[in-house]
């Protein structure tokens, strides 16, 4: 678990995104966090930033400042090597964890 | 976390600081965006952006505190405070520093004492197997002075002991070391 509580969930959310869908700024992140969850995981959006440039001082994603569809300048990210191999720990553990509390639940 | 890089990045501050700031209003502003295309009004789109996004001056300097090695910057700035204090009341000055230099100078004497009588090994090869023999007199208080002939008594009939060796002198200038029967 020392993956999981060094990134915490917000960090793996972006790990995910980033790996899903390839370079992105901020915003994009937002966005597909709130949709590719059903709306069920709402990313407080200014909080995003310090998490964003943590993960970036760790090595585990790059920014590169590019044009957006809409001609705006923004910063995107995206994931590097260590990076994704972060993402493929703390998947790991954060199954773990699932399966360990769904066993909790169906204990009797 | 490279911390290099954070040091760095001290000396970039102001550049890092527009960086950040450029970040942070792009998202805003493409929220706005988006908001004013789903048919908000101009001023309730930009409401509504601030509200989602939060403060955003605490989340730049929480950025910043993530990218720049800020406690150097704020330990200097705290130095400097303190010492304008200090000069302001130059009495209080004075008395905490005369505390600190009598307690830093009381505290260094103390260990200095304890250090050469309790901790430093003598200077010499296997200085934890050198041993002081003594003899203790009920009349005589703070131990005698040894006989010449009991010591080479001593040192003839022990079987404790690699070698026996004696020294006498009453002043440290005139002290002398006695091996078996030489002086």
């Amino acid at each position: 678990m020392a993956g999981n509580d060094l990134l915490g969930s917000l960090g793996f959310l972006v790990l995910k995104t980033l790996s899903q869908l390839g370079p992105l700024h901020g915003y994009g992140i937002v966005l597909h966090i709130q949709r590719a969850s059903d709306e069920l995981l709402r990313v407080e959006e200014g909080s995003l930033y310090p998490a964003l440039h943590r993960m970036e001082q760790s090595g585990w994603i790059s920014s590169e400042w590019a044009l957006t569809e809409t001609n705006r300048k923004a910063k995107y990210y995206k994931l590097t090597a260590a990076g994704r191999k972060e993402l493929q720990e703390v998947e790991k553990s954060f199954e773990q964890l699932v399966k360990g509390v769904r066993a909790m639940l169906r204990y009797a | 976390m490279s911390l290099v890089h954070r040091v760095l990045n001290l000396f970039y501050r102001p550049k890092l600081d527009r960086e950040i700031e450029a970040e942070l209003k792009s998202h805003i502003e493409m929220r706005i965006q988006d908001n004013v295309a789903s048919g908000m009004s101009p001023d309730l789109a930009r409401r509504d952006a601030l509200l989602r996004f939060g403060n955003p001056t605490v989340t730049k300097e929480q950025v910043i505190a993530v990218d720049a090695a800020l406690t150097l910057e704020s330990i200097g700035m705290d130095l400097r405070y303190a010492f304008r204090r200090l000069t302001k009341s130059p009495g209080f000055a004075v008395t905490a520093i005369l505390t600190f230099a009598l307690g830093i100078g009381a505290t260094t004497a103390i260990f200095s004492a304890a250090y050469a009588v309790l901790l430093r090994s003598l200077p010499f090869q296997h200085a934890d197997r050198i041993i002081g023999i003594y003899e203790t007199h009920p009349q005589i208080v703070g131990g005698a002075e040894v006989n010449f002939l009991d010591y080479q008594d001593w040192r003839r009939q022990q079987t404790s002991f690699e070698q026996v060796a004696a020294y006498s002198g009453a002043s440290s200038d005139t002290m002398s070391l006695v091996m078996g029967d030489q002086t």
